[in-house]
């Protein structure tokens, strides 16, 4: 049963315990740019005795930056708008700031509340920073097939011709064999070329592949977006549970372990996408018989059964804001490594991504097409 | 009767390479046996006697040159038969125990391991 209401007598305590008691930053400055109010949170956060504020600017405060703030006070006296920024503040603080216009006993003022965003922001940031490397990675990818294809294709025709070009000097009289030395020096520089490009790529693609420990891999990836998963409300308000499960033993397998965290990464962030409503993701990593195989599983909306067979393709995507970059670059890199990576639908609900590592065996390095 | 253990068996994709590396090789003397993939290559060898080397493509339909060699490595009757792998893909000097060679095909370095191969083929064994 309800309790009796009781209404607040005292609003003008309310309020001002609200303000300074509060965890937001409170400010007013006047139309010069002084400060007229700061609260006792401000004053702590930045460790400066309220007396020094009074009376001060920005400029006086803050030499370095004073100035953008002042920008952003003149936008809301001259508008007399409310307005609504992320500004950066001392230490790398990421601060969101509300600043509206007040007439104070007849003078204009520019009220500042602002709210510390730092985690957030920064996960924000660094999401972004990846979706850029991805797609950065991605045209490079695309490049670098082409080019492997046309070493490849090339390589097999100057194959031929040079196979056959053996024969027919080994058959034709000599008055042939000036100018078939011609064409076999043309084509041996034709080959010098597709060989250099050749080890050329090889090389590119030799230096991210290392031994790696899938434990380790996944625990950067679970840093990276674990904030995003677990501690960030869905777009319906809910909230996910991750769990972890590597079985003891895992074996060490070969791949980039910079890309391979970002495949995790964008795994479990597309797993949120899928769980509006909330749920669980689970990550599962066990040996099998010839291989370690990681299994990332949600209670989502699923795949659909159209989008399915596409989604591995570069630049599809099911969401309003994706590039399409995630799932392909994921095919790349557990191709490169002669790996797998397979996704279906769970019932009764969800979706499960299966990424299968070859264990290798010694001597050899999965660095050919 | 002849020599069935100086033939080579090339498994090349490539119709044009495969029929001028066979013609190569016998103009050095040599027997050889041509299979278009990897599940024919295994079907030759597991019904004649073992050639002294296999030259093998890796990018083939059907089985390619990966699957054949692991179902050769795990074929007791298979393998210790050598393997020069030619690959026009982007791969390194060694895979395995295998020596490779790069697409496009130098005839003479090619004919002087092949002879290497058939030399150490013919050694008296320890």
């Amino acid at each position: 049963m309800a309790g009796q209401f009781i209404p607040i007598r005292d609003l003008d305590a309310l309020f001002s315990d609200i303000v300074q008691l509060g965890c937001a930053r409170v400010w007013v400055k006047d139309s010069e740019g002084r400060y007229v109010f700061v609260n006792q949170h401000l004053t702590q956060e930045l460790n400066l005795d309220r007396e020094k504020w009074i009376g001060s600017t920005d400029d006086e405060l803050f030499p370095a930056v004073g100035h953008i703030y002042w920008r952003k006070d003149l936008q809301v006296l001259s508008t007399q708008k409310p307005l609504v920024t992320t500004d950066q503040a001392e230490n790398q603080k990421y601060i969101f700031v509300l600043r509206f216009p007040l007439s104070i006993e007849g003078r204009p003022h520019v009220v500042g509340i602002g709210v510390e965003t730092t985690e957030q922001v920064s996960v924000l940031v660094e999401i972004f920073r990846l979706r850029d490397e991805a797609f950065r990675n991605e045209r490079l990818r695309a490049i670098g097939e082409m080019a492997s294809a046309f070493a490849h294709d090339v390589g097999n025709s100057l194959n031929n011709a040079s196979l056959v070009l053996h024969l027919a000097q080994r058959k034709a009289g000599p008055d042939l064999q000036t100018d078939l030395a011609a064409i076999t020096r043309s084509i041996g520089a034709a080959s010098d070329r597709v060989h250099a490009l050749r080890e050329f790529l090889n090389a590119r693609n030799q230096e991210e592949m290392e031994p790696i420990d899938l434990r380790g891999v996944i625990r950067g990836a679970i840093e990276m977006v674990g904030f995003l998963i677990e501690k960030t409300p869905t777009t319906n308000g809910a909230f996910l549970t991750l769990e972890c499960s590597i079985e003891d033993g895992i074996p060490m397998v070969v791949g980039p372990p910079n890309q391979l965290k970002h495949v995790f990464s964008n795994l479990m962030l597309n797993a949120r996408d899928a769980m509006p409503d909330g749920g669980r993701l689970t990550i599962e990593a066990r040996p099998t018989e010839s291989a370690v195989e990681v299994v990332v599983a949600d209670e989502g909306t699923g795949i659909d059964a159209a989008a399915i067979e596409k989604i591995f393709d570069p630049f599809f995507t099911t969401k309003q804001l994706g590039n399409g970059l995630g799932l392909s670059m994921a095919r790349d890199v557990m191709s490169r490594l002669r790996g797998t990576i397979t996704a279906a639908n769970r019932s009764p609900r969800g979706a499960a991504f299966v990424l299968t590592f070859p264990l290798l065996e010694p001597g050899a390095t999965p660095t050919g097409r | 009767m002849e020599e069935q253990n100086a033939r080579v068996l090339v498994v090349e994709d490539e119709e044009t390479a495969r029929d001028a590396l066979c013609s190569l090789l016998e103009l050095e003397g040599y027997a050889t046996a041509q299979v278009p993939n990897g599940r024919e290559a295994l079907d030759y060898l597991r019904s004649n006697p073992p050639p002294f080397l296999i030259l093998l493509d890796l990018l083939m339909p059907v089985m390619d040159g990966w699957k054949f060699m692991a179902e050769q490595s795990r074929d007791q009757s298979l393998s210790a038969i050598p393997i020069l792998i030619m690959t026009a893909a982007a791969a390194q000097n060694r895979i395995g125990p295998h020596r490779v060679l790069h697409k496009p095909l130098d005839s003479e370095r090619l004919l002087a391991l092949i002879a290497e191969y058939r030399a150490e083929s013919s050694a008296p064994k320890a």
